[in-house]
């Protein structure tokens, strides 16, 4: 616990959550106001409750890479600073040190998503749409299944792998688990072996998209698919397991 | 992790990849089963539009991944299924001749969803599209009524984009259709008529009989399935992406095979005002240019 409880407040003094709250006002202020108007098939959206599922979509996703960036060094830092070394000397299992760090990762990124639904509840509210604040509640749940791919992917990869290749990695997952619709459509129009490969390589990525295509489902009131849900919690317990059963040699 | 505890996550693993069996979609997918019923309430609205013994789902659909399809028969609600692979490889909407059935195949819902977000639209809106081809074919045996050689789109293309000419006729015929869909006081009808096919007979001298027929061709079938595509998109997306993207882009120049799409679709709006009754005596044995031309004398 008290492991977890300092790699928060690290982030915390390192200011992480200063760029969350000031990208999420960004973000939600140009999709809310008259500075940026969003267009979708020739149609201009500004009725929140058409733009819900739009912006569940894009503060995920931003969420996901702040959940990226908080977590890629974490674990590669306590080495670097020998801080393994006197918790070892405390009888603390690797997999447990390796857990703790995880999830202290893990609510941060939380925490900065809050920010960022929080900020999005605050323009809902000022464009009179307070009746949507319970939905964004909910949707928020979906943003933390979301962040928690990420986070403790990161964190399993960032054990063993150096810290620029883990980045580097994981900044694929989350595009092409963002944009994983898009991605199938043009794997759809690929014929042969090679499309074959490829399509089943695509199913290996996170359905991210389909994490934020759930949350919009439930905000507008349509049936979930409960297999998306699942597989995601499928993709966490996977990185978990990693978290805990990988060992780095010099511990 | 202490023994107890790592034999429960174990447990909960075992649980999610139970649970991730149970809840994979096989067969016919829910998404895609939404589609058909999409279009047969669509067809409570539209019927056959005129078009005598015309319903999209009198034909299979067989809704494709690229790899495999699901081919489903649509009878009153009740959708009966099997798999088969792939006929097409690719991203497809098209139709398959099995013996002498016609079967509709277009991209499962997951796959076309991007698109959809990117044009409005629908995949229920390609199944009448390309059901519309089904029943060409198999009702009126459209494509065996085709006495020459259709020049492939590709190669049709190459020849007509190039020529100045020709598409600036064709633009001109375009814009002429166009006023029974812009200017609510567009005159007299017959005029409209024997202005076009003016123009359109023109155009014709400046190509040879293999290109003008493939045109012909290309206009009948295509114009009128989008024709029906455009009011099922209608119905389906409501009056102003309707006019935005179907009457907006009409009386537009496109390279490629689009401007038959167009053409045919605006000559069958003409032909719905010069004489509502047409398509009771149409049976794909003309071209649309001589269904016009009928009612100009």
């Amino acid at each position: 616990m008290e492991i977890t409880l300092n790699v928060i407040r690290e982030k915390i003094r390192k200011k992480m959550l200063y760029v969350t709250t000031a990208l999420g006002i960004i973000v939600v202020a140009v999709f809310s106001t008259d500075m940026g108007s969003l267009t979708v098939g020739g149609r201009s959206i500004n009725d929140y409750h058409v733009l819900l599922p739009i912006l569940i979509n894009v503060l995920n996703f931003l969420n996901g890479a702040i959940a990226l960036a908080i977590s890629c060094s974490t674990i590669p830092l306590e080495y670097e600073r020998r801080t393994s070394h006197l918790i070892w000397s405390r009888g603390i299992s690797q997999g447990r040190y390796h857990m703790s760090l995880t999830v202290g990762n893990l609510v941060t990124s939380w925490i900065s998503g809050i920010i960022l639904y929080m900020t999005l509840g605050v323009f809902a509210v000022i464009k009179g749409y307070a009746d949507i604040l319970g939905k964004i509640a909910v949707a928020a749940v979906f943003m933390m299944l979301y962040a928690a791919i990420i986070c403790m992917l990161t964190s399993a990869l960032s054990i063993r792998i150096p810290t620029l290749f883990t980045g580097t990695i994981m900044v694929i997952i989350l595009v092409f688990g963002a944009f994983r619709n898009a991605l199938n459509l043009l794997t759809a129009t690929l014929t042969g072996i090679g499309a074959v490969v490829i399509k089943r390589a695509i199913r290996l990525i996170p359905n991210l998209a389909g994490i934020s295509t759930q949350a919009g489902n439930l905000v507008q009131e349509k049936p979930l698919n409960a297999h998306v849900i699942i597989m995601a919690l499928l993709m966490i317990w996977i990185a978990g397991l990693l978290v805990m059963i990988v060992k780095r040699e010099e511990a | 992790m202490k023994k107890g505890g790592f034999v429960l996550y174990m447990l909960l693993g075992v649980t999610l990849v139970v649970s991730g069996f149970a809840t994979t979609e096989r067969g016919l997918k829910e998404n895609d089963r939404e589609m058909l019923y999409n279009v047969a309430e669509d067809y409570e609205e539209l019927g056959d539009m005129g078009f005598k013994g015309f319903y999209p789902l009198d034909y299979k659909v067989a809704f494709s991944d690229s790899e495999k399809e699901i081919l489903v028969s649509y009878d009153e609600g009740k959708c009966n299924f099997s798999e088969r692979k792939a006929v097409y490889g690719g991203l497809v909407g098209s139709i398959y001749q099995d013996g002498d059935e016609f079967e509709v195949i277009v991209p499962e819902y997951d796959t076309w969803i991007t698109l959809e977000n990117l044009n409005d639209e629908p995949l229920s809106v390609v199944i009448w599209h390309e059901g519309f081809h089904a029943y060409q074919n198999s009702y009126h045996k459209a494509y065996e009524k085709v006495t020459s050689e259709v020049i492939s789109e590709t190669d049709l293309s190459e020849v007509v984009d190039s020529n100045i000419e020709g598409k600036k006729l064709f633009s001109e015929m375009l814009k002429v259709l166009e006023r029974i869909i812009t200017d609510e006081n567009y005159g007299n009808l017959r005029e409209i008529a024997i202005e076009y096919s003016k123009i359109a007979n023109e155009r014709r001298k400046l190509f040879g009989d293999e290109v003008n027929k493939s045109e012909d061709y290309y206009v009948m079938i295509e114009g009128t399935a989008y024709y029906v595509e455009s009011q099922a998109a209608r119905l389906e997306n409501g009056e102003k992406l309707y006019r935005d993207n179907y009457l907006g882009t009409a009386s537009k120049y496109a390279e490629g095979n689009a401007k038959y799409y167009r053409l045919g679709m605006l000559e069958c709006m003409l032909l719905d005002k010069l004489a509502p009754d047409w398509k009771d005596s149409y049976g794909f044995d003309r071209t649309l240019d001589e269904v016009i031309e009928a009612y100009t004398r």
